[in-house]
C-alpha cells in the first residue's frame, strides 16, 4: 500500500512539474499583447455607427486594382497605440477594413530591444512600427519593403489633404521604406511670465538676454520665498540619449548637432567636431558652473524635471509642444501657481526648434502581399473616415462615444461629472487613472493628412503650442546608418559624453577636450565617413 | 564472501548491485526527477550552444557570419572594456566583503538580544529594504543626497557648520564620493537579508557550549572567538563562494546610480554591454555574446579559485 502511494505521488509530482514547464513556455516577449480582429476575411466592411463627427467610408475595393486583399496582417507595434482597449480597437478596425489585424504589442519601454528580437527570431511580422533611430538602419539591411511607388501614387490621390511632406524627407537614396502618418513633434521653451515680471525683464530674443534671464532667475529670488533656492533652467540630461539629442537645451546648442550630418552638398561630416559644438560647450560650461543650469540636470529624468518646474524650482523649461502645454498648465494650477507661460520664440542663433523624426510604419520583406498591406493597412489609417477616426481617438464605446451619458473624471471629492447628449462626441474615462483619454495613435494636431471633421478633443493651449511649434521648427538632420557606424557608434558616443562631462560638469578646458575627442575618434570617424560617403 | 573482522567475527561483504538493477530499484525517484532533468537540459544546457555566436557577427537581420576571434580582439583592445572589467571586480568584491562582514556583525549583535519581540522587530525592519526596487532606492537616495536646497545630507552638513552653502557636495556625481555612497546604500539595502542565514546558523549552536565556556571563565569576546566564529566559518565561506559566482553580474544597482560624471569609477561590465548594445542602431549580438562568455569564464575561475583556496586552508571546499 505504501509502495503504491509512493508511485502515485511520484507520478502526480512528475505530471505537475511537466505541466508547469509547458505552461511557462512563452514567446520571449516581455509584456506582449496580441489581439486579433474578430472579422473573418472576405467580410464587407460596414460602418460601426454614425455620428455628426464621423464620415462614413467603405473599405477599399480590391477589384478596382490588381491588389489582392489579404486575409490577415500581423502587426508589431509599441505603446503608442493605447494598451487599454487594444482588443476593442483591433476588432473595430478589422471589421471596418475587412482584414483580420493581429496586433502584437511589445513592451514600450524596451521597444528597441523587442524589435531586435523580433527580427532575430526569424518570425518577421507583415508590418512593424519602427522608431526613427531604427528605420534607417533596418532599411539599409534589406529588411523593409520599398513602398516608394505606392506612396507617390497615394500622395497624388491625397492631394490637398496632405498638409506635411515629412515623408519626402525620410527617403533613403530617393526610396521610401516606411510611412510616417504624423509629424514627429518637438520641444519649445516655456518661460514663467510671473518670474519674468518678478525680475523685471521681457522674454529674451538672443543669447545674452537669455543668459541674463537665467542669471536673474537664479540670483534674484523670483519665486519670492526669501531663499535663493531657484535655478534658471533645468533639463533631463545635458545631452539627450536619442535623436535629436539637443531638444531639451536648444538655446545652448543652437546650430550644433552632435551626430553625423549630411550637408547640403550631400557629403557627410562629423557634427561633433565643429565650431558650433565648441561654442555650445562653452555656453553650457558657463551656465553649469555658475549654477544657472541646475547641476542635477546631469542625472534628472524627465519626470524629475517636470516636478521641479511644478514645484517652482526653475523658470525656463523646454518640453514637448501640444498636449504637454495643457498638462503643464494643469499641474501648475494644481500647485496654486500662475499658469501664464510665455512660448519663447527661438532666439537669434537658434532660429528654429528641432522637430524629431517620426516613427514609421514599415512593411517587412517577409510580407507575402506587401501591396495589399499598404492598401489595407497604411492607406486606411488616413482615410478621413471611421478608420482614421479610431486611429486618432480610439475605439468607440471604450475611448470615446457619442451616446447620451454622464462621464466622471477623478474620484471621491475631486470627481467631476459631465453630461453629454445623444450624438455629442466626448472622450471617456480611463478607469485606471480616472482621467480622460485624449487620443490614440495619431495626434490630431500632427497628422500629415488631418481629419476634415475632427471634433475638438484638444484644448486651446495644446492647439496654440502645436501651431507655434509648426511655425518655428525644422526637421532634425536625417539619421545616418551604416554597418561601420553600427560598430563604432557605442564607442563614439562614450567619447562624446566624456568630453561633454569633462567640459561642462568638471569645468575643464574646451579646446583640450575637443583635441582629446579628435585624437581618439579620428580613425573611427574616418572609417564611418568613408562608408557613409561612398 | 565471508571475511573475519578485528574481533574474529565473520562478516559478509555486501555484493554491489549492477547499475541497471539500482536504477530499477529506485525507478520512481528517477521518474520524479525526469521533469527536472528536462528542465535543466532545456533551460540551462541547450542555451549554451548559443555561446558559438561569440565567434559570429550576429545581427537581427541576415544570417550569422563567422568572424572568429574578431569580437574578442575588439573587446580586449578597447580601454572602456578593461576599465569596466576592473571596476566590476573591485566594486563587486569590496561590496561582497563589506556586506558579508556587516551581515555577520549584525547577526551576532541580534543574537545577543534577549527580548524575542524586540529581536524579531529589529530583524524585520533591517531586512525590509531588501524588497525595495533599486529604482525606488536610487530615487530616494538621490533626493537625500541632492546638492539642492532639498538635499537632507547637505542641509545637515551646512547646519552643523561642516560645509558652507556654496560648498555643497553633489555626492552621486563626484567620483571620489560615488563608491563609498554606493557601498553604504548596498549595506542599507542588503545586509539585513544576509543576516537571515547567519542567524539560522547561530541559532543552531548548542547553548551548552556557551554554558560550558562560561563555567570555564570565558568572557563574552572569548565565547565569540572560540564558539561563535568557528561555527559561522562554514556558512561564511559557503556564502562567499556562492556569491563569488555572481560577482560579474553586477548591473541594476550600478545602472540606477551611475551617470556620465562618475563613469570612470562606476562603469561595470554589464552597464558597458548595455551601452554598447543599445547605443547602436542594430545590436550586434555576437559582440555582446563574446563579452558575456568572457564574463562567465572569469566567474568560473573565481569560484573554482576560491574553492581551491578553501580546500587548501580548511581541508574542504564546497564544489
Amino acid at each position: 500500500m505504501r509502495k503504491t502511494k509512493k508511485k502515485v505521488v511520484s507520478i502526480a509530482l512528475c505530471c505537475a512539474m511537466l505541466a508547469s514547464i509547458t505552461a511557462c513556455g512563452g514567446n520571449g516577449n516581455s509584456n506582449p499583447t496580441t489581439t486579433a480582429g474578430t472579422t473573418p476575411a472576405g467580410t464587407t466592411a460596414s460602418n460601426t455607427g454614425n455620428s455628426s463627427n464621423e464620415t462614413t467610408t467603405a473599405a477599399p475595393d480590391s477589384s478596382a486594382s490588381n491588389i489582392v486583399k489579404p486575409e490577415s496582417l500581423r502587426i508589431v507595434h509599441d505603446g503608442t497605440i493605447l494598451t487599454e482597449g487594444l482588443a476593442e480597437f483591433g476588432s473595430q478596425i478589422s471589421e471596418l477594413v475587412g482584414v483580420n489585424y493581429i496586433l502584437d504589442q511589445q513592451d514600450h519601454s524596451a521597444y528597441a530591444d523587442a524589435v531586435g528580437r523580433v527580427f532575430a527570431s526569424g518570425d518577421w511580422p507583415d508590418i512593424i512600427l519602427l522608431p526613427a533611430g531604427l528605420y534607417a538602419t533596418y532599411a539599409t539591411t534589406g529588411a523593409l519593403w520599398d513602398m516608394t511607388d505606392m506612396y507617390e501614387q497615394w500622395k497624388t490621390e491625397l492631394g490637398d489633404r496632405l498638409v506635411s511632406n515629412v515623408n519626402d524627407g525620410l527617403k533613403i537614396n530617393g526610396r521610401l521604406y516606411g510611412f510616417a502618418p504624423t509629424r514627429g513633434n518637438g520641444c519649445i521653451t516655456y518661460v514663467k511670465q510671473a518670474w519674468l515680471d518678478a525680475v523685471g525683464i521681457q522674454a529674451p530674443t538672443n543669447w545674452d538676454e537669455y543668459y541674463n534671464m537665467l542669471k536673474l532667475f537664479t540670483e534674484n529670488d523670483p519665486d519670492g520665498d526669501g531663499t535663493n533656492d531657484t535655478y534658471g533652467v533645468n533639463a533631463a540630461g545635458i545631452i539627450g540619449g536619442e535623436a535629436p539629442y539637443t531638444n531639451f537645451l536648444p538655446e545652448f546648442y543652437q546650430k550644433a548637432y552632435p551626430d553625423f550630418i549630411q550637408g547640403d552638398d550631400g557629403v557627410w561630416y562629423d557634427g561633433f567636431n565643429t565650431d558650433d559644438m565648441v561654442a555650445a560647450l562653452e555656453r553650457l560650461q558657463s551656465a553649469y558652473q555658475a549654477k544657472y543650469l541646475d547641476p542635477e540636470s546631469l542625472t534628472d529624468g524627465t519626470k524629475d524635471v517636470r516636478n521641479k518646474f511644478y514645484d517652482d524650482k526653475f523658470g525656463a523649461f523646454t518640453y514637448w509642444a501640444g498636449t504637454w502645454n495643457q498638462n503643464i498648465i494643469n499641474n501648475l494650477e494644481a500647485q496654486g501657481l500662475s499658469t501664464d507661460l510665455v512660448l519663447l520664440e527661438p532666439i537669434d542663433g537658434l532660429d528654429q526648434y528641432i522637430e524629431r523624426q517620426s516613427a514609421m510604419w514599415c512593411i517587412t520583406t517577409a510580407c507575402q502581399n506587401p501591396e495589399g498591406a499598404f492598401e489595407y493597412f497604411i492607406k486606411p489609417m488616413l482615410d478621413d473616415g471611421d478608420v482614421q477616426f479610431r486611429y486618432t481617438y480610439g475605439a468607440k464605446g471604450f475611448h470615446w462615444d457619442d451616446k447620451a451619458e454622464t462621464v466622471v473624471v477623478g474620484e471621491g471629492d475631486a470627481a467631476v461629472s459631465t453630461e453629454y447628449k445623444d450624438g455629442e462626441f466626448h472622450m471617456m474615462t480611463n478607469q485606471e487613472t480616472k482621467t480622460l483619454f485624449t487620443k490614440n495613435h495619431l495626434d490630431p494636431a500632427l497628422t500629415v493628412a488631418p481629419l476634415s471633421h475632427a471634433p475638438q478633443s484638444q484644448t486651446d493651449a495644446a492647439v496654440e503650442s502645436n501651431e507655434f511649434f509648426i511655425a518655428n521648427s525644422k526637421l532634425a538632420p536625417f539619421l545616418p546608418s551604416s554597418d561601420v557606424l553600427n560598430d563604432y557608434n557605442g564607442d563614439l558616443w562614450e567619447l562624446k559624453r566624456k568630453v561633454i562631462t569633462e567640459v561642462v560638469v568638471n569645468g575643464n578646458d574646451v579646446a583640450t577636450w575637443m583635441d582629446h575627442y579628435r585624437t581618439n575618434s579620428a580613425q573611427m570617424v574616418e572609417e564611418v565617413l568613408a562608408d557613409l560617403n561612398k | 564472501m565471508a571475511q573475519k573482522n578485528g574481533s574474529n567475527q565473520p562478516t559478509v561483504q555486501a555484493r554491489k548491485k549492477p547499475l541497471g538493477m539500482q536504477i530499477w530499484f529506485y525507478r520512481w525517484f528517477y521518474v520524479m526527477f525526469l521533469p527536472v532533468l528536462f528542465f535543466v537540459i532545456i533551460m540551462f544546457y541547450l542555451p549554451m550552444f548559443g555561446v558559438r555566436y561569440a565567434f559570429y557577427d550576429y545581427r537581427p537581420v541576415g544570417e550569422p557570419v563567422w568572424v572568429g576571434m574578431k569580437h574578442f580582439q575588439a573587446l580586449f583592445s578597447r580601454d572602456g572594456f578593461w576599465q569596466a572589467f576592473w571596476n566590476t571586480l573591485q566594486i563587486s568584491i569590496i561590496k561582497l566583503l563589506i556586506n558579508t562582514f556587516m551581515a555577520v556583525v549584525i547577526s551576532i549583535l541580534l543574537n545577543e538580544i534577549t527580548s524575542l519581540a524586540f529581536k524579531k522587530t529589529v530583524q524585520t525592519l533591517i531586512y525590509l529594504p531588501h524588497f525595495m526596487s533599486w529604482v525606488v532606492v536610487a530615487s530616494v537616495f538621490s533626493l537625500i543626497l541632492s546638492p539642492s536646497a532639498d538635499g537632507m545630507v547637505n542641509g545637515m552638513l551646512v547646519d552643523w557648520g561642516i560645509l558652507k552653502e556654496s560648498e555643497k557636495i553633489y555626492f552621486l556625481a563626484t567620483p571620489k564620493w560615488w563608491r563609498p555612497i554606493f557601498y553604504i546604500i548596498n549595506i542599507w539595502k542588503d545586509t539585513g537579508w544576509g543576516t537571515i542565514l547567519y542567524l539560522a546558523t547561530l541559532s543552531g549552536i548548542s547553548p551548552e557550549l556557551y554554558e560550558a565556556a562560561q563555567i570555564d571563565g570565558a568572557n563574552r569576546l572569548q565565547r565569540m572567538r572560540f564558539i561563535t566564529f568557528p561555527a559561522l566559518t562554514n556558512t561564511i565561506l559557503t556564502v562567499l563562494i556562492l556569491n563569488l559566482a555572481k560577482v560579474m553580474n553586477l548591473f541594476e544597482s550600478v545602472f540606477v546610480l551611475y551617470n556620465d560624471a562618475v563613469i570612470d569609477v562606476s562603469d561595470v561590465l554589464q552597464t558597458y554591454i548595455y551601452r554598447q548594445t543599445f547605443g547602436q542602431g542594430v545590436p550586434n549580438y555576437g559582440y555582446t555574446t563574446a563579452v558575456g562568455l568572457f564574463k562567465s569564464l572569469v566567474s568560473c575561475i573565481l569560484v573554482l579559485g576560491c574553492n581551491y583556496a578553501s580546500k587548501k586552508v580548511r581541508g574542504r571546499g564546497i564544489v
